[in-house]
């Protein structure tokens, strides 16, 4: 108990850095090499994804047709996976003593994968129609209507199938797998005192190093990854099946089998829930559409004529970027002679400080440099004022 | 005669740079014209239009310095002696002859050894006390004599304004 405590006050000390949005991927592509390498690859990805399309289909018809538990079953669907680009490997041995199992949360397809390993019963968490839910095998458990539907139907449907184990994802989304796990939802360990952790892993070979699932994205986008490149290996290792033990409580069994796994997968248990997970996607969605907005709405910014559009303009980036010298900025539009241009500059730090903003320094002889002293003086004179005005006024 | 006022100019010019009188400065707009000039004033401080940054144009005549300059805020300032499309009506920049509001007194106007550096030192103590005997501008002088408040914060937005400051709420 007390080194269950100290393990468990140790990962969450080592959380205090770790944000939501460290757990996910936010970019399918996140180096230049792949990038350029995926531009380079569309074509094709695009060709073997129809090819892909159509194989895909037959294998849901096997799927559908052959019966769940046949061994058959398990082995054309393996096969045909392979095809389909999606590589299922396995490590460690199911133990059939334990009706459920609880996985992390890599992929739109982590199912299928330990579906294909050992055929287990899905619940469906959502609202779907039941033909489609029948077709991918899921079960209705009633998760729509409340926690206690949904492990009282575990519980009936484990007593009927006694053939089958139960697949639980007890983050509730899709991480990256790479930094931390979400908090486990307690719902699979109330249904079952004998669970078996099942750690997926899934990676692609490099330079097709897209990301499987980003924050925020849809099932069929991620699908389309998985058909588009070529392969993708889905690693499923079962752990050794763990026990709640008398004196344990419900929370504290969750925990201990989350850090079982987490070490596995070698990373930690973050103290977010899916609550955060959902929250942080919604955030991001939001700043997406503004970024979006901005953009469009900062499209028309002409070409700046004169010297007067630019001393005017430079004063209004300086309303939104006070941190900025005036004379920077304005040096920067000159170049840019944009708007647009030089706000971006700007936000990338690629604008030009020189150490002489700011100072007026000596007034040369020569009358044709005159102008430019005129030029640094006024936004010199500008900004000495703007800060005694701000004094005065704080 | 414009080849007098070119070097008188550029007479006034040098003295403008290389020594700048405090708050004041100014250069022509573009080295080819030299008829054509743009200065900056600070306001006065202790005034409601303290620490503001004015920008203005100044127009010279050909036959400067014999006939005064005109000059004009670009920035909307709102007081009794200037006009509303930013002409500034002061003595200073009145020859002896005319005089528009029958007040000045002719001490006070245009003759060849006034200079720029004197007009836009006259600029700013207008700035500071504005003279609403003669208002170029009625309801900016009706304004500054019946609600000081109202008139004070037109002008701190001014001066927000150019100072690249956002408005303020109030």
């Amino acid at each position: 108990m007390a080194s269950l405590e100290a393990a468990s006050a140790a990962t969450s000390s080592s959380n205090e850095e770790v944000r939501i949005e460290d757990l996910f991927h936010h970019k399918r592509n996140e180096d230049v090499i792949t990038k350029l390498f995926t531009a380079v690859y569309a074509p094709f990805g695009f060709i073997i994804f129809l090819i892909r399309v159509f194989l895909g289909f037959h294998t849901f018809l096997v799927a559908c047709l052959l019966r769940k538990s046949a061994a058959l079953r398990m082995h054309a669907l393996r096969m045909m996976c392979s095809i389909l680009g999606i590589v299922v490997e396995k490590t460690g041995e199911r133990d059939e003593t334990a009706r459920v199992l609880c996985a992390n949360h890599v992929s739109v397809l982590d199912h299928l994968a330990i579906d294909i390993l050992t055929p287990c019963l899905l619940p469906s968490v959502w609202d779907i129609p039941s033909v489609i839910r029948w077709c991918f095998g899921y079960v209705d458990l009633g998760a729509t209507r409340g926690r206690d539907h949904l492990v009282n139907g575990a519980k009936q449907l484990l007593a009927k199938e006694s053939a089958m184990p139960l697949l639980a994802f007890p983050e509730g989304i899709i991480t990256s797998g790479e930094k931390a796990l979400i908090k486990f939802n307690t719902w699979c360990f109330e249904v079952s005192s004998v669970v078996q952790p099942v750690s997926v892993r899934v990676w692609r070979p490099y330079p097709w190093k897209v990301a499987v699932s980003v924050l925020g994205a849809t099932w069929w986008s991620d699908l389309f990854y998985f058909f588009a490149l070529p392969f993708t290996v889905i690693s499923v290792e079962y752990l050794p099946k763990m026990e709640k033990k008398d004196n344990e409580s419900l929370e504290e069994f969750t925990q201990r089998v989350a850090e079982t796994l987490a070490a596995n997968l070698k990373i930690s248990v973050s103290k977010f829930g899916i609550s955060d997970a959902s929250e942080a996607a919604k955030r991001l969605k939001t700043d997406r559409e503004r970024a979006k907005r901005t953009v469009t709405k900062e499209k028309p910014s002409p070409r700046l004529q004169d010297g007067r559009q630019m001393d005017e303009c430079a004063m209004r980036i300086k309303q939104s970027f006070p941190t900025f010298h005036l004379s920077a900025i304005r040096r920067d539009l000159e170049k840019t002679r944009n708007q647009t241009a030089t706000v971006n500059n700007l936000k990338t730090g690629k604008l030009v400080v020189l150490p002489s903003d700011g100072q007026s320094g000596k007034v040369p002889l020569d009358s044709a440099s005159w102008r430019g002293v005129f030029e640094n003086r006024k936004w010199q004179m500008i900004e000495s004022n703007r800060q005694k005005y701000m004094e005065r006024d704080a | 005669m414009a080849g007098y006022a070119l070097k008188r100019l550029m007479t006034e010019y040098k003295e403008l740079t290389t020594r700048p009188p405090e708050g004041i400065i100014a250069a022509p707009i573009d080295e080819d014209n030299f008829f054509e000039w743009e200065c900056l004033i600070t306001g006065p401080e202790e005034t409601c239009f303290a620490n503001g940054v004015f920008p203005a144009r100044i127009t010279f005549p050909q036959d400067y310095p014999l006939s005064p300059p005109k000059m004009r805020f670009t920035c909307g300032i709102f007081h009794p002696n200037i006009y509303a499309d930013g002409r500034v009506c002061i003595s200073i920049l009145h020859a002896p002859g005319d005089d528009p509001t029958g007040y000045e007194s002719s001490n006070e106007r245009w003759s060849p050894v006034q200079s720029i550096e004197k007009i836009l030192l006259s600029v700013v103590s207008m700035l500071a006390e504005p003279n609403d005997e003669s208002p170029a501008n009625v309801s900016a002088a009706k304004m500054w004599r019946e609600d000081r408040t109202q008139f004070e914060k037109i002008a701190d937005q001014l001066v927000r304004k150019t100072l690249c400051l956002p408005a303020s709420e109030a």
